[in-house]
C-alpha cells in the first residue's frame, strides 16, 4: 500500500467535505481485512512490520475523515494551507457569543440545572451543524477551492474546533 | 500533570476577575481566543487621563494556566503606560508561572489579550479624537472671528 495517497482516495471516496459514512465504514473494513496485521502472521518478520504500519495508515485515515473536525482541517492542508496554528484569530463577534455561553454553562452548572445545560448543548450542535454545513458548500467534488473561498473555510474549521471543545467541556458537564 | 504552586495561587484566588462596560471610552477591551483548547479569554483595561492603566479586569474560560496567565497580566499593567504594557512578553508571563512546555500557549494568548484590549483603546481614543477634531472645525467655522480681529498662531 501506498502511504502517500491521499485520504479520500484511500476508501473510494470523492475529495469534498460532505461524507457519505456508509461508503467510508464498507471501504474500512475491506481495507483492514486486507492489510490486517494478523493475516501476516506467517510471512516474514518485515511483511508483518509492513502489515503493521499499513493498518495504522487505515485507521487513522479513517478517524480524520470520519471527525467533521478533522475532515475540515484535512481537506485544507491538501490545498496546500499553512497548519492551523497560534497565528490564527477568531472573530470578536464569535469569541463574545461564545464567552457569554460559557458563563451561561458555567451558571447553570453551578444551580444544577441540566436542563438549561441541555439547551446550551442543543444549541451548541446546532452551531457546529451550520459551519459543517459552510464548509460542504466551500468544499466540493472536483474543484479546487478559490483563495477566498481556502480562507473562509480556515474560519470554519477554526470554529468548528472551537465549538467542539466547548461541547466537549458540557458533555462532561451533564455526565456529572 | 502539576501545575506550579504560582499558577494554583492565581487560580484559587484569581485577582481582578470582572468587566467594565466596554463602550466606556477610557476602557479598551481584548477579546482572544485558542481554537485548539477552546479556551476564551477577555482583557479589559481603563486607562487614565495621563496615559497609563489604572485598572484592568478579565474574564478567562479555560485550563488553570490560562486562568493565571490572564490574572498574572491583569496584575501587571496596572500602574503601566501602554507602551511599557505592550512590551510585556509572553515570556516572561510562562516564567513567572512556571508553566511548562504544552501549555506555553496560554502564556502567548495573555499577550495576545493585552494587546488586543490597547490595541482597542488606541482605536477607540484616535476615532475620538478625530471626532473632536470634526467638532473643533465646525465651531471654528460657526464662530470665525469678526473681519478685522486677528488671531496669533504661534
Amino acid at each position: 500500500m501506498d502511504r502517500k495517497t491521499d485520504y479520500f482516495a484511500l476508501f473510494d471516496l470523492p475529495r469534498r467535505y460532505a461524507l457519505d459514512e456508509t461508503v467510508l465504514n464498507e471501504s474500512w473494513r475491506a481495507l483492514l481485512a486486507r492489510v490486517h496485521p494478523d493475516t501476516a502472521v506467517l510471512a516474514d518478520a518485515t511483511a508483518k512490520r509492513k502489515a503493521i504500519e499499513d493498518a495504522a495508515y487505515v485507521n487513522e485515515a479513517y478517524r480524520t475523515l470520519k471527525d467533521p473536525m478533522r475532515r475540515g482541517d484535512y481537506l485544507l492542508q491538501c490545498y496546500d494551507e499553512a497548519p492551523l496554528g497560534s497565528g490564527d484569530v477568531l472573530p470578536v463577534e464569535f469569541l463574545s457569543e461564545q464567552l457569554e455561553a460559557r458563563e451561561a454553562a458555567d451558571e447553570a452548572w453551578r444551580a444544577g440545572n441540566r436542563d438549561r445545560l441541555e439547551s446550551l448543548q442543543t444549541s451548541l450542535r446546532a452551531a457546529q451543524r451550520q459551519q459543517q454545513g459552510a464548509l460542504a458548500v466551500l468544499f466540493v467534488e472536483d474543484e479546487t477551492p478559490s483563495a477566498e473561498a481556502l480562507a473562509k473555510a480556515r474560519q470554519h474549521v477554526l470554529s468548528l474546533q472551537f465549538l467542539t471543545r466547548f461541547a466537549d467541556d458540557l458533555d462532561e458537564k451533564i455526565d456529572v | 500533570m502539576a501545575y506550579s504552586e504560582k499558577v494554583l495561587e492565581h487560580y484559587e484566588n484569581p485577582r481582578n476577575v470582572g468587566s467594565f462596560d466596554k463602550k466606556e471610552r477610557d476602557v479598551g477591551t481584548g477579546m482572544v481566543g485558542a481554537p485548539a483548547c477552546g479556551d476564551v479569554m477577555k482583557l479589559q483595561i481603563r486607562v487614565g487621563k495621563d496615559g497609563v492603566i489604572e485598572d484592568a479586569r478579565f474574564k478567562t474560560y479555560g485550563c488553570g494556566s490560562a486562568i493565571a496567565s490572564s490574572s498574572l497580566v491583569t496584575e501587571w499593567v496596572k500602574g503601566k503606560t501602554l507602551d511599557e504594557a505592550m512590551a510585556i512578553k509572553n515570556s516572561q508571563i510562562a516564567e513567572e508561572l512556571a508553566l511548562p512546555p504544552v501549555k506555553i500557549h496560554c502564556s502567548i494568548l495573555a499577550e495576545d489579550a493585552i494587546r488586543a484590549a490597547i490595541a482597542d483603546y488606541k482605536a477607540k481614543s484616535e476615532a475620538k479624537s478625530g471626532a473632536q477634531g470634526h467638532e473643533e472645525t465646525a465651531e471654528a467655522t460657526a464662530c470665525a472671528p469678526p473681519t478685522g480681529v486677528s488671531r496669533t498662531t504661534s
